[in-house]
């Protein structure tokens, strides 16, 4: 078979990709408004802002939708060289701007993004290239799984110099999911998370910060005021909502309490103002995100296809996943912001990028009669 | 490879149904409890303060009143740059910026920076531009239009314009009012959304109180004290008019005095409401009570007479001597009165005994404090009988050796005025709520029967003996009839024993005799020059209580 028939892209995707991107827009200015008010006398400053990024997004969703999968193969490498040079040049005092206390955005012209985001989506584009490379041996170490290791080494470093650890922990994960979907042996995998298991707690309790982090994850209303106040106004907007929710826009955690309140905790705002049956329906949308994405991935036509499908849905469910865990206090708090949801260009644009990917390959997919598989 | 992206998306889906079970748990199991504890968060309470309630003279005249007054507070959450902060509104409040930066420690959303301000303060403030940082709140300022007239009646408040002395004090619960309650949202840095105010409880006003003070003689007293204190150099001096009939306390007047708009500035010595707060040695006043328990105890008559030879023996190889080394003769027990002899006194005090006179001093209240409804009154100090050692049942006679309030006095006294009946003192007669209304009015309190009717106005009479030609001839006001005692009395000298160069220099008149209205006692402590009560003391009653008299209309009559 060597042509396959083009098909239109895959509706049910596009469907919850715009569901959730609609309400996104919609949270963002409902959780912003008051603190844009306040802050920047415009009560739509942010909404603004994530309204150019949607239409951006959807643009780039639209291009990458029409580019054929097999011409990103090429360029991975120059992406992939791309981001390690962002991510150094982030680093560097005077170019990288700082917030929050990591330096973690490059500002060109008036906009500013953030390398870790064009991280992730190097870190899927390279591993999709890797393991269908003729030298690689995936079910090999040395050939199989040192290589995207290596990397994936040299750019975990780089993101935990800014620091940015949620951003960092999401490449390594996104890393091990596509060996896992590659066919690693699972030998290798256990032996690679008993390798990373020691780092990750050295990064971890080796910072100050991290540690009380940790700690308050665990009980955080030993210190409501402290560490604990994150994770405490999150749960409280939460459970302020209840069954419906106290209605679009009558959130009151939004008033100063809930920090982060249209970034990193806007699952928190859906959740007190539409409460649980809000909740319920973005965790629907993703279920049914993660469903489509990897039937594509499963109906794509070359194993390519299929890996870099299983990638970037790995990826945005994996930050859906990592986000929604830390907002319900399951989670230590790691700065993940929830894709579509969340305000911020890099996140959304790289993430709408990548689902233009999905949808391109969706096009390609091999119908197989029942009980009658082609491989 | 399929297989393990099935394996990937399951992990996923079981991933997300987790988090979905955990929403649920949240949102639908504790959303109730967590919820209560967001709104402990989002709501603050506001307490209405209630107005406090007046204080009015006798006549409604206001003495003490609220007035409306600025006061500042910050909010320490919206304020980033904390030393800037202080260093723009340190100078305006005349704070240094040390003690604003301490005051914005108080707290996260409240933070008081200077309570109770002039209007104009408030006004510099305001053209800071410091929106959002600080707030204002007008808030009701005690204020006591007349200054140190009343002081120590009314007494004063502190910043939260809780009574702290005097009536203020003591009648609090009843001036306070209820506060009432208001909930409001807050945001997070503490900024009351006032849209959203709603009352909970209303608050109620405290009530006014109607003191018996008179304004006017308050002011007589006031004034002819400080006239004596200026003539005399005396440290201190007191006049405390009541009315005998009723015990009311027209005039409660002290020197040194204080204003108690601005309590704070003297020390606090000053603010010792001293008629009922100090405990002295009465001195000769202290005769009429002795006579009038050995007149009731049937001892000796009215007419009874005892020697006086200026000087007598008394146990403890202790002499007596009378004033002026006055040789006084045969006396009766008015002429003990009039002359205020001490040695004749001290006879009577032997034939009555330790026991009777003991009992009458207690009788006739002293070593109890009178009840008056004012704060830091002192019980005085009466020694039990055992105790009266040496020469003290003859001393005691004239008032040496037992400790008396002038409150005390006055209360004996009224014994004197209403046929033998005490009646106890009291400062406040009415209480109106803030409607007007009269909640309570507060009558005559009798104590009790302390001698029999005709004993009282047979030492009455002697007192006015006193008055028309004895020690206490400058009493005498023209057409009313004035009983009166003086007394002298040294002080105790640090040293043991009394000091001979100090004294306590003190009158106590009833007026009108016919039909007393008026009981005064004036006290002057360590006057300089002359000390004597007839010479200092009376003239001061005669002033006092001869502007009252007219004031009163009170018509003369004398017999």
């Amino acid at each position: 078979m060597d042509l396959v028939k083009k098909r239109a892209p895959d509706y049910w995707l596009a469907l919850a990709v715009i569901a959730l991107v609609g309400l996104g827009l919609v949270m963002v200015y409902s959780a912003s408004a008051i603190v844009a008010q306040d802050r920047f006398g415009d009560s739509s400053f942010f909404f603004k802002r994530q309204a150019l990024w949607v239409l951006l997004g959807t643009a780039a969703a639209m291009i990458a939708q029409r580019i054929h999968y097999e011409q990103l193969r090429r360029v991975t490498p120059f992406f992939v060289l791309v981001t390690l040079v962002v991510l150094t040049l982030v680093l560097i005092p005077g170019v990288g701007r700082i917030a929050g206390g990591a330096r973690r955005w490059l500002s060109i012209g008036p906009a500013s993004f953030q390398p870790a985001e064009a991280a992730k989506m190097a870190m899927a584009l390279y591993m999709a290239r890797f393991l269908t490379s003729r030298t690689a041996d995936v079910q090999g170490l040395q050939r199989g799984v040192l290589p995207p290791v290596l990397l994936a080494g040299l750019m975990l470093g780089l993101i935990l110099l800014q620091p940015d650890m949620g951003s960092a922990i999401l490449v390594g994960l996104v890393m091990a999911a596509m060996l896992f979907v590659g066919g690693a042996r699972l030998l290798h995998l256990l032996g690679l998370s008993l390798a990373g298991a020691p780092i990750l707690a050295v990064a971890v309790l080796g910072e100050e910060y991290r540690r009380r982090r940790i700690l308050a994850f665990l009980d955080p209303w030993a210190d409501p005021q402290g560490m604990g106040f994150h994770i405490i106004q999150s749960l409280l907007a939460l459970g302020s909502g209840g069954i419906f929710g106290v209605g679009l826009g009558a959130s009151r955690q939004k008033y100063f309490y809930l920090p982060e309140r249209h970034t990193d905790f806007i699952f928190a705002i859906v959740g007190e103002e539409l409460g649980l049956i809000g909740t319920a329906s973005v965790l629907l949308l993703f279920a049914l995100f993660a469903y489509r994405g990897f039937r594509i991935a499963r109906a794509a036509p070359t194993r390519y296809a299929g890996l870099l499908a299983s990638g970037i849905t790995a990826m945005v469910l994996l930050q859906a996943v990592v986000n929604i865990g830390v907002t319900t206090g399951m989670l230590p708090i790691t700065g993940v912001p929830l894709p579509f949801l969340s305000f911020g260009g890099s996140s959304l644009v790289f993430t709408m990028i990548g689902v233009g990917i999905v949808l391109n390959i969706s096009q390609y997919a091999v119908t197989r009669e029942r009980g009658n598989a082609v491989t | 490879m399929r297989r393990r992206t099935s394996v990937l998306l399951g992990v996923l889906l079981a991933a997300l149904v987790v988090l979905l079970a955990r929403v649920a748990q949240l949102q639908a199991i504790e959303g109730r409890t967590l919820q209560t504890l967001a709104h402990r968060q989002q709501l603050a309470t506001i307490p209405l303060e209630p107005h406090r309630g007046r204080i009015l003279d006798r006549r409604g005249r206001p003495l003490a009143v609220n007035l409306n007054a600025p006061s500042i507070y910050a909010v320490p959450g919206a304020i980033t740059h904390r030393r800037a902060f202080a260093a723009a509104i340190g100078p305006v409040l005349g704070m240094s910026s040390g003690d604003v930066e301490q005051r914005l420690t108080a707290g996260r959303h409240f933070a008081w920076l200077a309570r109770k301000v002039e209007r104009q303060t408030a006004e510099r403030v305001k053209a800071l531009n410091l929106e959002g940082q600080i707030g204002f709140l007008t808030e009701d300022r005690r204020v006591y239009p007349n200054g140190e007239l009343a002081a120590h009646a009314l007494g004063f408040v502190g910043i939260d314009s809780q009574g702290l002395s005097g009536v203020e004090l003591s009648y609090d619960h009843v001036l306070r009012g209820k506060a009432g309650r208001a909930v409001a949202e807050q945001d997070g840095v503490g900024r009351v959304l006032v849209e959203t105010q709603r009352l909970v409880e209303a608050p109620v006003d405290g009530a006014d109180i109607l003191l018996t003070i008179d304004q006017v003689i308050q002011h007589i007293a006031e004034r002819e004290l400080s006239a004596v204190l200026t003539r005399t150099k005396a440290r201190r001096g007191s006049v405390t008019v009541i009315d005998p009939r009723t015990g009311e306390v027209l005039a409660l007047a002290v020197r040194p005095a204080y204003d108690p708009n601005a309590a704070g500035a003297v020390a606090a010595d000053r603010w010792l409401p001293r008629p009922l707060a100090d405990v002295f040695e009465p001195g000769s006043t202290f005769k009429i009570f002795v006579t009038a328990a050995t007149l009731d105890a049937g001892v000796m008559g009215p007419a009874d007479r005892v020697f006086c030879s200026g000087t007598l023996r008394v146990p403890g190889s202790h002499v007596i001597r009378d004033a002026h080394n006055q040789k006084h003769g045969w006396q009766t027990m008015g002429g003990i009165i009039k002359n205020s002899c001490n040695v004749g006194s001290a006879q009577v005090a032997s034939r009555l005994g330790k026991a009777r006179l003991h009992r009458y001093i207690r009788r006739f209240g002293f070593g109890d404090p009178t009840g008056i409804d004012l704060p830091g009154e002192a019980r005085g100090i009466v020694p039990a009988p055992s105790e009266w050692l040496g020469p003290a049942l003859q001393t005691i006679a004239f008032g040496q050796g037992i400790g008396t309030t002038a409150l005390q006095l006055l209360s004996g006294a009224t014994v004197l005025a209403n046929d033998g009946v005490m009646v106890r003192p009291h400062i406040v007669r009415a209480v109106r709520d803030s409607q007007g209304r009269l909640v309570k009015a507060v009558g005559t309190e009798a104590v009790r029967q302390v001698v029999q009717p005709h004993v009282a106005r047979t030492v009455l009479q002697m007192m006015v003996g006193a008055v028309d030609d004895g020690t206490g001839a400058q009493a005498a006001i023209e057409g009313y009839t004035v009983a009166g005692k003086t007394g002298t009395a040294q002080k105790p000298s640090p040293y043991g024993g009394y000091d001979p160069s100090r004294f306590i220099a003190s009158f106590l008149g009833i007026v009108p005799v016919e039909d007393p209205r008026l009981l005064v006692l004036v006290v002057l402590d360590e006057p300089q020059g002359v000390y004597f009560g007839g010479a200092i003391a009376a003239p001061v009653f005669r002033e006092v209580a001869s502007q009252a008299l007219w004031y009163l209309r009170v018509p003369p009559g004398k017999r």
